[in-house]
């Protein structure tokens, strides 16, 4: 039985396990995209506008670095969500994502419930997010986002 | 813009951690964004919590007495404590510890070391969230017309306001007052400029209370109510005289002509009894009600406590 899905993610990792794995985490909830290239990627977000996107830092060609600075560059993909899937090798790289624009990351090896966690706050952020600029038109105010 | 609805308050959030070296640098990383207050145990945070409206916590898993885990089973069992967002902040590298944190209702977890743009990152995150979710929760409680707050707010407020005053044995000030002559008002310049006339007293009363805590209600018709939390009789009559004085000499512009309209006040501060009963209230209200008629029949543009 399909049931409503609570928002769209675009899942970017050069590896089909970590891909299969969030698939199977999220797709109940969730209508899920993967691509396992950095350029597509940046087409798929432009094309589809997902709500978040989980993504792979180190894969060949286009880094996941660069997919962000890319995302966040363009007007279309700025405000999307971003969560960096890192490799656990230091907190520099999650800081130096956070300066980039992610708004959250993930160390693997992950633990399915936890990815579950942050992937539902993101979406009920942006969920309040769409509520709020609903009623503040309504009712005629100005917003800041 | 929506957003002045919060703008008067800084965000509170409580560090628990038993280390005074966390404490220290945890602080400094957040105390020009934040009021930052700390806690080294969880004991010593459900007393703070209990007294002091809290934003969002940081709580250190391992702590003398009950553990953190503790901590956040008992907020999240409370009606007043159970949304507020926890975020867990340990050196403990252990996924079950996370996973049992987050089933417990934990926002978030934060790994030691933490550096700095991390738990900014993290808190703010939270932050925003709860600013837009006061927001959204702002709109059903505000009265369409003068965006004052609406009277489903009063009844929720004035609980709240009742019994921290009667937990902390402070003094809980509060005013009710009234547009002078607003039916010859209405019948002299119309009802859409009546309507400006109550957005203007709503916006002066709004302008005059400066204090993040006080709060300014429409209460129906030309009437509105405003609460003083922790504001004795001399203080709440003060508010009062400031209000009265600004709306008296603020101008409407009407048909090239400036008016002007006066309010009558009533007023009254009270330290509520420990057990109080509905009752208390309802002799509280009647009293600031009575001052208020006392104020009409006294000549109106004036203010008047309530006897004792």
């Amino acid at each position: 039985m399909s049931t409503i899905k609570k928002g769209k993610i675009l899942v970017v990792d050069d590896t089909p396990m970590i891909l299969r794995i969030i698939n199977d985490i999220l797709k109940n909830d969730y209508d899920i995209i993967v691509t396992k290239c950095g350029e597509q990627a940046i087409k798929l977000a432009n094309e589809n506008i997902p709500d978040l996107i989980l993504l792979d830092i180190i894969m060949p060609n286009i880094s996941g670095f660069d997919v962000l600075k890319s995302l966040k560059s363009n007007l279309k993909t700025k405000n999307i969500h971003v969560i960096l899937i890192t490799g656990g090798n230091g907190e520099n790289t999650e800081a130096e994502g956070y300066a980039a624009g992610a708004t959250d990351y993930i160390t693997k090896p992950f633990v399915p419930s936890v990815v579950k966690h942050k992937v539902d706050f993101i979406i009920e952020h942006v969920a309040i997010k769409r509520k709020l600029m609903k009623l503040a038109l309504q009712n005629g105010e100005e917003i800041k986002t | 813009m929506i957003e002045s609805v919060n703008e008067k308050q800084r965000e509170r959030v409580l560090i628990v951690d038993d280390t005074p070296a966390h404490l220290r640098s945890l602080s400094k990383i957040l105390t020009d964004l934040y009021d930052v207050i700390v806690a080294k145990t969880g004991e010593d945070a459900i007393e703070m919590i209990a007294k002091t409206d809290i934003d969002l916590i940081l709580l250190d898993l391992v702590l003398p007495g009950m553990t953190g885990f503790e901590v956040l089973a008992k907020l999240k069992i409370s009606e007043e404590t159970k949304h507020i967002p926890v975020i867990f902040i340990t050196s403990s590298d252990n996924h079950e510890d996370e996973m049992q944190g987050l089933a417990l209702g934990a926002s978030d977890y934060i790994r030691k070391p933490f550096i700095d743009i991390i738990v900014k990152m993290r808190i703010a995150l939270q932050i925003q969230l709860i600013k837009q979710m006061k927001i959204i929760e702002s709109y059903g409680f505000r009265d369409g017309l003068t965006g004052a707050n609406n009277r489903r707010s009063f009844d929720q407020s004035i609980v709240r306001e009742w019994s921290r005053a009667a937990r902390n044995q402070e003094w809980l000030g509060m005013l009710m007052l009234d547009v002078d002559f607003f039916k010859k008002f209405n019948d002299t310049y119309g009802h859409l400029n009546g309507d400006i006339c109550l957005k203007m007293v709503a916006d002066v009363m709004r302008n005059t209370v400066k204090r993040g805590g006080d709060l300014v209600f429409r209460w129906g018709g030309e009437e509105f109510v405003v609460i003083l939390p922790n504001t004795p009789l001399e203080g709440a009559v003060a508010v009062a005289e400031q209000i009265r004085e600004n709306i008296a000499k603020t101008p409407m512009h009407i048909d090239g002509e400036d008016v002007f309209v006066t309010i009558s006040i009533g007023v009254d501060s009270i330290i509520p009894k420990a057990e109080s009963r509905k009752a208390d209230f309802e002799n509280f209200y009647e009293n600031i009600d009575k001052a208020l008629y006392k104020a009409k029949s006294n000549g109106r543009n004036r203010v008047e406590a309530a006897q004792k």
